[in-house]
C-alpha cells in the first residue's frame, strides 16, 4: 500500500499531467476492494435467471409459468406483460422488447426471468415454465436472408432490411475512367465478442415510493440505457438511479445491457433486491457481437498512387434486433473515408436482419471493418503501382485544415508523422527487403473520432463538479464514468493540474446518476475530450474560487494569489493550505462547500445528414498507424506475429503509461479478432463456441513484442492538448496483420479471421503454382 | 447449476472401490474434466468420490522393465518426472501441453485417459508404452491393456464401480527418444486439433531400432498407426518421415467439426508426424538424412 501511494505522489513538480502516475484506482483493484458488478449484495437479495429461447425463430402460442411460482423460494416470474409493454432499440429502429412479446428471433432471445432465494433455485423454476412455440423458418446468412422470398425476421421490415443509406460525393465514374489502375475485391469480417472478462451483471432494487436503484457493471450509467430502463418500466427517467460499479472491461458491450431493464423488472415484481449475473455461455451467446460485414470495393488510383475513386457496398448482418448496429454500417461505410482525400465516391451500406444474436458496439464501432476493407485495397493499389505501401497513404493522407468528403474539419492531424515514425521504428525499409516466402510486413492507418454528434440528437458534451471537502481535497464527479480504461486518473490528473493541488488531494467519485449529471458514457473515444474538458473547466472555477477566498482571508488582489501543489500563497511570504483555505469557504457559506460545475460542448459539430452521412461530427479526430510482423509456418498455416509497432496521434499524452497501455490492448485484442475469434453455428442456429475453450481470445503466449510511440502533437479542443486513444488501437490491427500475411504469401486472404486452416490452404495453392511455373 | 452430492475422500482403494461401488458415484482426481461436466448439468452423480488423498496412488514408480504412473499423479508431476528422459518425453511434452499451469498442477494422467475424448492429449503417448492399465472394483483387480482401455468417444472399458489405479507402461529398450506435437489455433491453452506421438530407437548408423506412432483427435480414440514396426532396419531419411506421414494420414479417421475440416486434420496428421520423428530424432543426436 505504501509503495504505491509514494509512487503516485512521485514527481509531480512539474505539474501531473503529462505523467505516468500509476491509476487512482489501483490500490482497490490489486487489493480486491474494488466492488465490481457481482461484488455487490443487499439485505434479502433474490437471485434472477432469464429464461432463453430455445429455437432461432418462433412463435410464442402460450406461456404457462404456475409451476414455476409455485416453487419453493421462487419470488417472481416476468414476462412482457410486467413490462410497459413498448417497444425499445435505437431510436427510429425499436424493434424488440426486453422480454419476447409473440415472437422469438434467436437461439437465446430473453422470453421470461425468474427471480429466487438462490440461483439454484432459479435455475429448476426456468425449467418449469412451459413455453408453447410454434416453430417458424429462419434465415441464418446474409445470403439467405436477402434471396427473393426469403422467410423474413421481422414481418414488419420487407427483405429484411434493417436500414440502408445510400450516398455519393463527386462525379464517380468521371473519375474512375481517369484512373490508370481500378481494382475490385470483396472483403469480409467476422463476428467477435467484447469478451470482457468479467461477465454482465446487475443489481436491482425499489425504493417504497418506486424508485429503481441499480447497481451495474455498466459503461454508460447515465446513458441510453438507463432511458431504456425507466421505458421499459414505465416510469420517468428520474426514478432510475443506476450506480456504476468497476467494470472487468466493457470494450463496448457493456454500453448496452438487457439485464438491467430485466433485473429491474423482477425486482419491482418480486418487492426484493434482485442480483443477476450472465454466466460465461450467456455472455457470449446472447449478448451482441461485433457487426459482421461482407464489402464490396472498387477502387481506383493515377499513376502516382492519389485515389480517383471509391465504390462501395457493404452488407452487414444485423442479427435479430438493433442495438446500435445502424450507427455501427453507417460508421463502417463513412469514417475510412475520411482517412484519406477521398473526392468521389459512392457508397450504399444495408443492414440486414438474420435470425442470429444481435449485433453491435464493440470497441472501434463499425470503423475496424470498414478500415479492414479499404486499408487491404490500398496495398493492393500499392502492389499493382509497384509503390511502398507507406508512400501510397502518405500521398493521400488528410492533413490539418482540410476538409473531408464527409465534411469532416480535420483539425490537429500527425498521420504523416505516425507514417514516418512507425516505419523508422519498425525498420519498415529493410524489412520490407527480406522479400521471403512466409515472412512478411504490414502497414494499415486509422483516423477516429472523439465522440460522435449524431449518436444522441438532443446534445452533445459532457458535464462534472469538483466539490472540495473539509480536508482540502477535491471530489471529482464526472458523469460519463470509468469503465477501467483510466478515466478516473485522467480526470485526477486534469484537476490536480489545473488546481494546483498533489494527486493524492483528488479523489474521483463512482458514477451514481442521482449524483452526477446526465451523460453518455465511455463510448465513441469521447471520455478525454469531452469529459477530461467537462473536468477541468469546473477545475479552472474551483482554483479561481479558493483564490478568491484567499485573497478574502489575506486581502488584496485576488491575481497576486497563486496555488502549488496545494499550498496557496500572494507572493509576500504568506500562504495557507489548499485545506484551510476550503474550510473557511465552508465556513462563510453556512456550511456549503465549495462546489463548480464544469461542462464542455463540443464546438463546431453537427448531426450527421441522415441521407448523405454529411457533417463534421467531432470535435477532435485521432490518428495512427501501425506495422505488424509475421511469419507463417507453411506446413501447419499457423501465423505468427512477430513484432508489432503503433504510432498514434492522441495529442498530448495526459498519462504515457496508461496510453501504451490502452494501445498494448488494443492490439492484442486486434490480434484475437485478426486470427482466432469467430461465431461457430450449428445447423439449427445454435452458437457451438459460446465458452472460452473454443471461443479463442489470444494468450499472452500469442501476443508478440509490441512496440509504442506516439507523435508529437498538441489538439487545440482536446484537454491539455490531449485526444481520445480507446478506440483508434484497435481499429488498424487486423488490417495491417492481413496486409503482412499477403506480403507474406503474395496472395490475399479477404476473409477474417485468418486461421491456420485458410492460411495452410493458400500456402498449398501458392507453392503448386510456383511448382508449376518452375517446371515450365 | 450443480445438483447436490455426497463428497467422499477416502484414505484407501479398498475404500475407494467400495464406495464407487455403492451408488451412483462418479471418481474424481483433479476434478477439472468431471466438475465441469456437473456445472453443464450433463452429469449429475448422486456422490463424488475423491482420490486425490490416497498415498497408494499418487506419484511414480519406475521398476525394473515397468513405470508405473499412479492414479493420483498429476500432469505436472509427469512432467517433472520426465523431464530429463528422452524416452518419455512423450509424455511430458503432453502433460505440458494440457490446459494450463493451474490445471497441470491438480489434473491426472489417469484421468485425461478416463474422460477419454479423442482431443485428449495423453492417449497416444500412453499407447506408445505397449501399456496396460491397472482396474479396480469391489470384487477384484484386472489388467487391461491400454489399446483396449478407449472403446470410443468418451467411451472406455470400465465397468460399473470399477477405477483406475494406475498406468504400467513397459521400458523402451535404451537409445529410445520419444516426442509429442500437438497442434491448434495458439500456442497454448487449446485442445488438440491433431495430436501425434511417436517413440524412436536409433543404433549408431541412425537406422530404425524401433519405431511407434499414436495418433490423437483423428479417430474416434487414440490409434497407433499399424505397420511402423516393419521399418525397422531402414536409415531415419526424409524419405521414411515421408512415408511415416503416409501410414499415419492414411490411417487415421478426422471428422470435419467447427474446430477444423477431415482433410486439414488429415494433413496436419502428415506434417506433425514427420515433425514428431524429426524431434526424436534430435534427441538422439542423430541428424535426419537427405535421400539418395
Amino acid at each position: 500500500m505504501t509503495k504505491i501511494h509514494a509512487a503516485i505522489v512521485a514527481d509531480t513538480d512539474q505539474g501531473v499531467v503529462g505523467q505516468s502516475v500509476p491509476m487512482v484506482d489501483a490500490c482497490e483493484k490489486v487489493t480486491g476492494k474494488a466492488i465490481y458488478g457481482a461484488d455487490v449484495e443487499m439485505p434479502g437479495m433474490l437471485y434472477g435467471r432469464v429464461l432463453r429461447s430455445p429455437h432461432p425463430h418462433a412463435k410464442i402460442l402460450s406461456i404457462d409459468a404456475a409451476e414455476a411460482q409455485r416453487l419453493p423460494g421462487v419470488r417472481a416470474v416476468v414476462t412482457w406483460a410486467d413490462t410497459s409493454g413498448e417497444l425499445i432499440g435505437f431510436s427510429q429502429y425499436s424493434d424488440h422488447y426486453i422480454f419476447a412479446k409473440d415472437e422469438v428471433r434467436f437461439v437465446g432471445d430473453e422470453v421470461a426471468a425468474v427471480a429466487a432465494v438462490d440461483e439454484d433455485t432459479a435455475h429448476r423454476a426456468l425449467k418449469l415454465i412451459k413455453v408453447e412455440y410454434e416453430v417458424l423458418p429462419a434465415v441464418y446468412t446474409l445470403d439467405e436472408a436477402m434471396a427473393p422470398g426469403a422467410p423474413l425476421v421481422h414481418d414488419v421490415t420487407p427483405e429484411n432490411i434493417a436500414h440502408q443509406i445510400t450516398y455519393s460525393r463527386g462525379d464517380v465514374d468521371a473519375a474512375f475512367a481517369k484512373c490508370d489502375v481500378i481494382l475490385e475485391e470483396t472483403f469480409e469480417t467476422s463476428p467477435a465478442h467484447p469478451a470482457y472478462i468479467e461477465p454482465q451483471a446487475c443489481l436491482a432494487a425499489f425504493d417504497a415510493y418506486g424508485n429503481a436503484d441499480i447497481y451495474a457493471n455498466t459503461q454508460s450509467p447515465g446513458g441510453s440505457i438507463r432511458e431504456k430502463t425507466a421505458q421499459v418500466l414505465g416510469l420517468p427517467l428520474g426514478k432510475v438511479r443506476i450506480h456504476q460499479t468497476f467494470l472487468g472491461g466493457g470494450f463496448g458491450g457493456k454500453v448496452w445491457q438487457h439485464i438491467i431493464p430485466a433485473t429491474a423488472v423482477l425486482a419491482r415484481k418480486a418487492g426484493r433486491p434482485v442480483k443477476m449475473m450472465y454466466s460465461r455461455r450467456e455472455d457470449l451467446a446472447c449478448t451482441p457481437s461485433r457487426v459482421p460485414m461482407r464489402m464490396k470495393l472498387k477502387m481506383g488510383a493515377d499513376r502516382t498512387g492519389r485515389i480517383l475513386a471509391k465504390e462501395t457496398l457493404v452488407l452487414a448482418d444485423n442479427g435479430a434486433y438493433c442495438i446500435n448496429s445502424p450507427i455501427v454500417i453507417d460508421t463502417a461505410a463513412t469514417r475510412i473515408e475520411n482517412l484519406y482525400r477521398f473526392e468521389n465516391i459512392r457508397t450504399t451500406a444495408k443492414l440486414i436482419y438474420t435470425n442470429k444474436v444481435s449485433t453491435g458496439t464493440f470497441r472501434g464501432f463499425g470503423n475496424p471493418q470498414g478500415t479492414f476493407m479499404v486499408e487491404s485495397m490500398m496495398d493492393m493499389l500499392a502492389k499493382e503501382l509497384a509503390m511502398d505501401p507507406a508512400q501510397i497513404r502518405i500521398v493521400n493522407a488528410v492533413h490539418p485544415g482540410y476538409v473531408t468528403a464527409h465534411g469532416w474539419k480535420i483539425n490537429s492531424c500527425e498521420l504523416e508523422q505516425c507514417i514516418h515514425e512507425v516505419k523508422r521504428i519498425s525498420g519498415w525499409e529493410e524489412k520490407r527487403k527480406a522479400n521471403r516466402f512466409g515472412y512478411g510486413i504490414g502497414m494499415s492507418c486509422v483516423i477516429h473520432v472523439n465522440g460522435n454528434r449524431s449518436c444522441f440528437p438532443a446534445f452533445d458534451g459532457s458535464t462534472a463538479y469538483i466539490s472540495m471537502n473539509e480536508s482540502g481535497e477535491a471530489m471529482v464527479m464526472c458523469a460519463e464514468g470509468d469503465l477501467g480504461q483510466g478515466a478516473s486518473t485522467v480526470f485526477a490528473q486534469i484537476a490536480a493540474q489545473e488546481i494546483g493541488l498533489p494527486m493524492e488531494s483528488v479523489r474521483v467519485l463512482r458514477v451514481d446518476t442521482e449524483y452526477a449529471g446526465f451523460a453518455f458514457g465511455a463510448f465513441a473515444s469521447r471520455i478525454t475530450v469531452n469529459g477530461g474538458n467537462a473536468v477541468r473547466h469546473a477545475a479552472a472555477a474551483v482554483r479561481r474560487a479558493l483564490l478568491e477566498t484567499a485573497a478574502g482571508m489575506r486581502g488584496g488582489d485576488v491575481d497576486t494569489f497563486t496555488i502549488h501543489q496545494g499550498i496557496v500563497t500572494d507572493g509576500t511570504g504568506w500562504s495557507a493550505t489548499v485545506a484551510e483555505v476550503s474550510l473557511q469557504y465552508i465556513y462563510a457559506h453556512a456550511g456549503t462547500n465549495l462546489r463548480c460545475d464544469g461542462f464542455f460542448i463540443p464546438p463546431d459539430v453537427v448531426i450527421a445528414d441522415k441521407v448523405t452521412k454529411y457533417g463534421n461530427i467531432s470535435c477532435a479526430y485521432s490518428f495512427a498507424a501501425h506495422v505488424a510482423e509475421v511469419e507463417v509456418d507453411k506446413d501447419t498455416g499457423k501465423v505468427e506475429v512477430l513484432n508489432y509497432y503503433a504510432v498514434h496521434d492522441a495529442g498530448k499524452l495526459i498519462n504515457p503509461m496508461l496510453a501504451e497501455g490502452q494501445i498494448e490492448g488494443g492490439v492484442a485484442q486486434g490480434i484475437g479478432f485478426a486470427l482466432y475469434e469467430n461465431y461457430c453455428y450449428g445447423t439449427d442456429g445454435h452458437m457451438l463456441n459460446n465458452s472460452f475453450l473454443d471461443y479463442k481470445l489470444p494468450t499472452f503466449k500469442d501476443v508478440p513484442k509490441i512496440t509504442t510511440g506516439f507523435a508529437q502533437g498538441c489538439d487545440p479542443v482536446g484537454p491539455m492538448g490531449a485526444k481520445g486513444l480507446g478506440e483508434p488501437t484497435i481499429v488498424p490491427v487486423a488490417s495491417a496483420i492481413g496486409n503482412a500475411l499477403a506480403d507474406a504469401l503474395g496472395e490475399r486472404i479477404t476473409q477474417m479471421p485468418f486461421t491456420a486452416e485458410k492460411v495452410k490452404g493458400v500456402v498449398r495453392r501458392v507453392m503448386a503454382q510456383a511448382a508449376k511455373e518452375g517446371q515450365a | 447449476m450443480i445438483e447436490p452430492f455426497v463428497y467422499y475422500t477416502p484414505a484407501a482403494v479398498a475404500e475407494a472401490v467400495q464406495l464407487l461401488g455403492q451408488r451412483s458415484a462418479k471418481l474424481i482426481a483433479g476434478g477439472t474434466d468431471v466438475l465441469v461436466q456437473m456445472q453443464e448439468g450433463l452429469l449429475s452423480p448422486e456422490a463424488l468420490v475423491d482420490i486425490s488423498g490416497i498415498d497408494a496412488l499418487k506419484g511414480i514408480r519406475e521398476e525394473t522393465e515397468h513405470v508405473v504412473i499412479g492414479a493420483a499423479a498429476t500432469h505436472h508431476e509427469v512432467m517433472e518426472w520426465a523431464h530429463n528422459l528422452p524416452q518419455y518425453a512423450a509424455l511430458a511434452e503432453a502433460s505440458g501441453s494440457v490446459g494450463t499451469p493451474q490445471v497441470r498442477n491438480i489434473a491426472t494422467v489417469a484421468g485425461n485417459l478416463c474422460n477419454a475424448v479423442p482431443s485428449a492429449d495423453l492417449g497416444a503417448p500412453v499407447l506408445l508404452y505397449n501399456s496396460s492399465l491397472t482396474l479396480a472394483s469391489a470384487n477384484g483387480s484386472r489388467q487391461l491393456p491400454a489399446i483396449e482401455f478407449f472403446t470410443g468417444p468418451k467411451k472406455t472399458a470400465l465397468l460399473p464401480g470399477e477405477m483406475v489405479l494406475s498406468i504400467r507402461l513397459t521400458a523402451p529398450p535404451v537409445g529410445c527418444a520419444s516426442a509429442y506435437c500437438k497442434h491448434g489455433p495458439r500456442k497454448a491453452s487449446d485442445l488438440a486439433m491433431v495430436g501425434v506421438a511417436a517413440m524412436v530407437g536409433l543404433d549408431d548408423n541412425s537406422a530404425v531400432t524401433s519405431l511407434v506412432i499414436g495418433l490423437n483427435a483423428v479417430a474416434p480414440t487414440p490409434i497407433l498407426v499399424q505397420g511402423c514396426e516393419q521399418l525397422v532396419g531402414q536409415v531415419m531419411s526424409l524419405s521414411l518421415l515421408d512415408r511415416c506421414a503416409r501410414m499415419a494420414a492414411q490411417q487415421c479417421r478426422p471428422i470435419t467439426d467447427y474446430r477444423a475440416g477431415a482433410e486439414y486434420r488429415r494433413d496436419m496428421v502428415g506434417v506433425l508426424t514427420k515433425r514428431a520423428l524429426e524431434r526424436c530424432a534430435a534427441k538422439l543426436g542423430k541428424e535426419v538424412r537427405e535421400d539418395g
